[in-house]
């Protein structure tokens, strides 16, 4: 059964059907939350609120693409939690990132991450770069940057996604593509070399 | 040479990155770009820019984000909910209903209202200041009066009711004696007559109080008796009463005092900002546990 299928049987109520889309997205809609929140707690409750709202919407549902659809809710969810936080700051009980202080109920160390120590390494440190920076922008500009460049979407999907028009979805993105290389150059030293930015092209 | 890269040139060379541009757009730029090392510097940095967050590792999901019933059955609404939409409900029906109902004043409200009605009369003089009228007195001089209003002396139908009328004429004026015989009830009453001279017209006297009802009408009805030498007609009122005001403030008749008026202005202002307030209570309520 193919998505618009689905689609169609999940508006008539059909569960089951609309679990086999949640398989699809799911991934991609935890992962875009989690860049916006930075908070694994906070960006699961965003996501399955979110499929949960989306089944009780789906008739609102009129074609297009069901992937900009759907990340849209997700996106929405995690705008009002940002609210949420900006209403109401509170400190985190749990450590920030993985360099910080460990707690005797949940040392990081008897955790097993699939990938090997070095691996393990050079992916932390790139993702603690990037998840740093995308931190320190705007949401807005946060959004279309994940969107785009980490979730792979193309411009008009983004449009539909966020409701925004095509041009400002252009100057927001290369206007975020210029503070993330800012932002990202005071972690050279601990990006894997080929990262590394550098200027390579000389008069 | 480096030159500055302007707003425009940066948009242009992320989406040239991302394929976006259209063909002319594409061509420009890539003439732009042989010549203008910046330009290039930057499209570098871009690429790179993009690779690293292109790079960033895909989290492994938590858990499955599966439904299942238990997920998707409403959550119950919390008690406050019906509370909150009782009260603007009936907030609101109450703002209604006070536009056709008039709450009767309370006991409480009674001194304010006597306080009202004494003031009134302070009002009076502006109101009657512009026109004093011209009254007409005619008659005859020596005619008693029998009857407030009644325009002459009525004819007893019978000799108890002509006793009582006498008995009654004597006991209106104590210690005073009648000086002059009624007449007999046939004889005419020429109210046509040419009057004995025009009196002035009258002063308009400060009002003292309010009128209030006696509790014994023939005392008052010999009060009003006027003097010899002038005679009642019907809707005049005897010359001891001339140019004092005899009024009532229609305004305390019909119209609602100010003060209970604001009142219930304030009743309904309270009524709307608990209607508005518990409205949005329930509305929030709703959309946190159902939407």
């Amino acid at each position: 059964m193919d998505e618009t299928s689905l689609i169609h049987a999940a508006q008539k109520g059909d569960l089951e059907a609309f679990n086999r889309i949640v398989v699809i997205y799911q991934g991609m809609a935890y992962n875009l939350a989690y860049r916006i929140l930075n908070n694994d707690t906070l960006a699961e409750d965003a996501t399955q609120n979110a499929f949960i709202s989306a089944y009780r919407n789906l008739s609102k549902y009129r074609g297009g693409s069901f992937r900009a659809w759907i990340l849209r809710v997700v996106t929405n969810y995690c705008y009002d939690e940002l609210r949420r936080q900006k209403r109401r700051p509170t400190i985190p009980l749990e450590p920030l990132d993985d360099d910080s202080e460990e707690t005797l109920e949940s040392p990081r160390w008897l955790t097993d991450d699939a990938p090997g120590p070095e691996e393990t390494l050079v992916t932390k440190e790139l993702e603690k770069a990037v998840q740093h920076c995308l931190d320190r922008l705007p949401a807005n500009f946060r959004t279309v940057v994940i969107l785009v460049d980490i979730q792979g979407l193309d411009y008009q999907e983004v449009s539909e996604t966020i409701r925004t028009p095509l041009g400002t979805i252009k100057s927001r993105l290369a206007r975020a593509r210029l503070r993330m290389q800012d932002c990202l150059q005071g972690f050279r030293e601990l990006l894997p070399s080929a990262f590394r930015l550098v200027n390579e092209v000389q008069d | 040479m480096k030159n500055r890269v302007s707003p425009q040139d940066l948009e242009l060379l992320s989406a040239y990155l991302d394929g976006e541009l259209s063909p002319r757009q594409k061509e420009n730029l890539e003439q732009q770009l042989k010549t203008n090392t910046t330009l290039r510097q930057l499209l570098a940095d871009l690429r790179l820019t993009r690779k690293i967050l292109r790079s960033t590792p895909v989290r492994r999901l938590p858990r499955s984000f599966t439904l299942t019933e238990e997920m998707l059955r409403p959550k119950p609404l919390p008690f406050l909910f019906p509370v909150f939409s009782a009260a603007s409900a009936i907030s609101l029906i109450l703002i209604f209903l006070s536009f056709f109902i008039r709450i009767a004043p309370s006991p409480a409200m009674a001194p304010a209202q006597r306080m009202l009605e004494q003031a009134a009369p302070m009002i009076a003089p502006l109101e009657t200041a512009t026109a004093a009228p011209l009254i007409y007195w005619g008659g005859l001089p020596t005619m008693p009066v029998e009857g407030l209003g009644g325009g002459g002396p009525p004819a007893p139908a019978t000799m108890s009711d002509q006793r009582e009328a006498e008995e009654l004429t004597t006991k209106q004026i104590p210690g005073e004696a009648p000086d002059a015989p009624a007449l007999p009830a046939e004889t005419p009453i020429d109210v046509y007559a040419e009057p004995e001279a025009f009196l002035p017209p009258p002063e308009i006297a400060q009002p003292t109080a309010a009128p209030q009802p006696s509790a014994t009408p023939l005392a008052l009805q010999a009060a009003e008796l006027p003097p010899p030498g002038g005679v009642p007609i019907l809707g005049i009122p005897p010359t001891q009463e001339m140019g004092r005001m005899q009024y009532t403030p229609i305004a305390t008749l019909t119209e609602e005092p100010p003060l209970r008026r604001n009142n219930i202005l304030m009743i309904r202002l309270l009524l709307l900002s608990l209607a508005l307030i518990s409205g949005a209570g329930a509305i929030t309520l709703y959309r946190k546990y159902r939407a």
